[in-house]
C-alpha cells in the first residue's frame, strides 16, 4: 500500500459538492500534482504539512484529499477565526504551502497558493494510470493536526497519525456495515472540528460523496441542502440537529424522509431528538457517538431509535459500546480501576501527542494500572462514567472543562482574556443553560473608577476570541463570593443566574 | 411602515434586539442575537406574519434585511 488513507477502492468514486460546485478525484489529482510540483512532501524525511485556510466548500475537502494524495499532513483552518489564531498555528506548523481562497489578501511568510492555483488543470494531467504524484503515505506518518482550544489560552495541537484515522475508518466499515450503499454525506459542523473527519472517514468506508454546506449556521439552507441533493447520511453535533428539527416540524414541505442514518456527537442531547427524527424521517436509524478529538473522532457509539425503552426507565441517553478496535477502563482519584470514575481509553487510536507540547502530551496519559509489567498508555479523557446494562454513561467532567456548540471550553481561557480589557480588574466566568444548549457567562469587577460598557467589553473580545468563545451575558458586579479557600466561588456565580 | 421597516420590526422582535440598531446590511452572525437558532425562528416568523412561503432554493440567500426584502418584493410584497 503506497497512501494508506487513500488506496481503497472505495476512494475513487468519492466527489465533492457544496451549495454552488461540485468536483471529483480528477480535482484531487490536479490538486495534488499542483501541491506536488510546489513542494516535496518530505524534506530530509521530515513529511510537511498543508494549512488550509478557505471558506467551507467542496473545494476545502477535496484539497485535504490532495494534501494526502501527495504525502503532506493536513491542518484545517477557519477564515472565521481570528486572523491572528490562524497566524499562530501556521507559525507553530510551518506549512509547505497555505490554502486561501482567490483574492483573499493574506500576509504570510509562509508560501501561498490560491485555489485557482491549486485546482487548475496542468497542460499534462495526471490521473491514476500515470501514478500518484508522490503519494507515499505510511501508517507511521501523520494524518491531521486539529487544533482544540486549550486551558492555558494557547490551542493544543491533537497530532492524529495516519494509523490512527486508518483504524478509525475500519471500525467504521465494520460498525456501519448496513448503510454501505449510502450515497451522499452532508458536512455541517466547523471544518476544524474530527467530525468532518469522522464524516471523511465515512466516505473513505464507503465511497460515499462528501456534500459541504458552505452556510453550516443557516439551518434552513442545511435543510434545502438535504432535500436538493437527497442526503442519507447527517452527521452533526446537537445544536445543529435541534436547530433542524426544529425548523422541519414547522416549515411547510420540509422533507427528511430521504435521511437513512444520523449520527450526533461532541455533545449531550435530550431523548426528545431521537423521538423527532423517528417522525421526521422514514424510520432514520440514530446513532450517539463519543470521543475526545485525542483519541481520533469517536471510542463510543450507539444506535438510539430502538433504545428508547430506556427512556421509559428515566435513563439518560447513553454514550453506548466501546469500539470492538478499543480497550477501555474507569479510574479513581488514585488511579484505581472502579465502578463510577474517569473515563480512560487505549488503542489503535490514540493521538500522537500534542504539537510540540511533551508537558501536556505526558498529563494526558496515565499507564494502564492493569498491565503493570509493560507500558501502556491510557488517555485519560476527563469525562466521569459508569456503566449500567451493558452501556456507558457520562455524568460530567472532572475538570471545568465545558462545551458550547461542539467547541471544547475552558470559561478561564475566557476570563483572562476580559481580565487583560484595560478597565477590567478580574472577572469570572460560568457556563450557564442546558448541557445541550449552554452558554457563557462573565461576571466583571471593573477598576476603580473605570467606565466600560458591555459593548465595549464584547469589541475588544471578538478582537482576541473566537465567536463561540464570547459570552452571551455580562454582569458587573462589585464583589465576588468567596468559597472556603478564599477564591471565587464560581457555584454560587452560577447559581446566582 | 415602509417594507423595510415591517421587516426590522419582525427581525428586532425576534432576535430581541431594538430596531435602531438594525439596517438593510444586518445579518446572520453580524449582530448578538442573529445567530442560527433564531434565523430558523426568523426565517418561520417572515413566513407567518407576511403570509409567504420562501422556496427551499431561497434559503441559501434570505440571510440579511436586504436580501429578505428582495424576496418579499419579488414575492409582490410592496409597501
Amino acid at each position: 500500500m503506497i497512501n494508506a488513507i487513500l488506496d481503497d477502492t472505495e476512494v475513487k468514486s468519492v466527489s465533492f459538492f457544496d451549495n454552488e460546485s461540485s468536483l471529483n478525484q480528477d480535482g484531487v489529482l490536479t490538486c495534488a500534482s499542483a501541491l506536488v510540483a510546489h513542494s516535496p512532501s518530505r524534506i530530509g524525511g521530515t513529511q510537511q504539512g498543508i494549512c488550509i485556510l478557505m471558506t467551507r466548500s467542496a473545494q476545502y475537502i477535496a484539497a485535504m484529499f490532495a494534501a494526502w494524495r501527495a504525502g503532506f499532513y493536513v491542518v484545517p483552518l477557519n477564515t472565521a477565526w481570528p486572523a491572528q489564531k490562524n497566524l499562530d498555528i501556521m507559525n507553530r506548523i510551518q506549512p509547505a504551502a497555505v490554502l486561501v481562497d482567490d483574492g483573499a489578501s493574506f500576509d504570510s511568510q509562509f508560501p501561498v497558493l490560491t485555489a485557482s492555483e491549486i485546482f487548475t488543470a496542468p497542460d499534462a494531467p495526471l490521473n491514476e494510470d500515470s501514478g500518484h504524484p508522490a503519494g507515499r503515505l505510511l501508517v507511521s506518518d501523520i494524518a491531521y493536526v486539529i487544533f482544540t482550544s486549550g486551558s492555558t489560552g494557547e490551542p493544543k495541537g491533537v497530532v492524529i497519525t495516519v494509523g490512527a484515522f486508518r483504524a478509525y475508518v475500519d471500525w467504521t466499515r465494520r460498525f456501519f456495515s448496513a448503510y454501505a450503499g449510502a450515497q451522499r454525506l452532508l458536512l455541517t459542523s466547523e471544518l476544524t472540528f474530527d467530525i468532518t473527519m469522522g464524516d471523511i472517514a465515512f466516505a473513505l468506508a464507503f465511497g460515499t460523496d462528501i456534500g459541504v454546506a458552505r452556510y453550516n449556521t443557516n439551518i434552513p439552507s442545511v435543510l434545502a441542502m438535504i432535500i436538493r441533493h437527497q442526503i442519507d447520511v447527517l452527521y452533526s453535533v446537537p445544536t445543529t440537529h435541534l436547530a433542524l428539527v426544529a425548523f422541519a416540524k414547522q416549515k411547510k414541505g420540509a422533507d427528511l424522509s430521504t435521511l437513512r442514518l444520523i449520527l450526533s456527537g461532541g455533545d449531550r442531547f435530550p431523548w426528545q431528538l431521537v423521538h423527532d427524527y423517528v417522525v421526521l424521517t422514514s424510520g432514520a436509524h440514530f446513532y450517539n457517538v463519543y470521543g475526545p478529538t485525542e483519541v481520533t473522532i469517536n471510542c463510543f457509539a450507539v444506535r438510539l431509535d430502538d433504545k428508547l425503552a430506556l427512556e421509559a426507565q428515566g435513563k439518560p441517553v447513553p454514550i453506548g459500546v466501546c469500539f470492538d478496535s478499543l480497550d477501555y477502563v474507569l479510574l479513581d482519584e488514585d488511579g484505581t480501576p472502579c465502578e463510577e470514575g474517569e473515563l480512560c481509553v487505549t488503542g489503535p487510536q490514540l493521538m500522537g501527542g500534542y504539537h510540540c507540547d511533551h508537558e501536556r502530551t505526558e498529563a494526558a496519559f496515565v499507564d494502564d494500572p492493569r498491565l503493570p509489567f509493560a507500558p501502556r498508555l491510557l488517555y485519560r479523557t476527563g469525562d466521569i462514567g459508569y456503566e449500567d446494562g451493558g452501556l456507558m454513561y457520562l455524568k460530567g467532567r472532572i475538570d471545568g472543562l465545558v462545551k458550547i456548540r461542539g467547541y471544547r471550553i475552558h470559561p478561564d481561557e475566557v476570563s483572562k482574556a476580559i481580565d487583560t480589557i484595560e478597565g477590567v480588574d478580574v472577572s469570572a466566568v460560568v457556563p450557564f443553560g442546558s448541557q445541550s444548549e449552554a452558554s457563557l457567562a462573565a461576571f466583571i469587577r471593573l477598576q476603580k473608577g473605570a467606565v466600560l460598557s458591555d459593548a465595549q467589553i464584547i469589541k475588544q473580545l471578538r478582537e482576541n476570541l473566537p465567536a463561540y468563545m464570547i459570552p452571551s451575558r455580562l454582569m458587573f458586579v462589585d464583589e465576588f463570593p468567596l468559597n472556603q479557600s478564599g477564591k471565587i466561588d464560581k457555584k454560587s456565580l452560577a447559581g446566582s443566574l | 411602515m415602509t417594507l423595510q421597516e415591517e421587516v426590522i420590526a419582525v427581525v428586532s422582535r425576534v432576535m430581541k434586539t431594538p430596531a435602531s440598531d438594525l439596517s438593510a446590511e444586518s445579518g446572520l452572525g453580524s449582530i448578538g442575537g442573529w445567530d442560527s437558532i433564531n434565523h430558523t425562528n426568523l426565517v418561520l416568523e417572515l413566513e407567518n406574519v407576511f403570509d409567504v412561503a420562501f422556496e427551499f432554493d431561497e434559503l441559501d440567500r434570505i440571510t440579511t434585511v436586504a436580501a429578505i426584502l428582495e424576496s418579499l418584493q419579488a414575492k409582490g410584497l410592496y409597501r
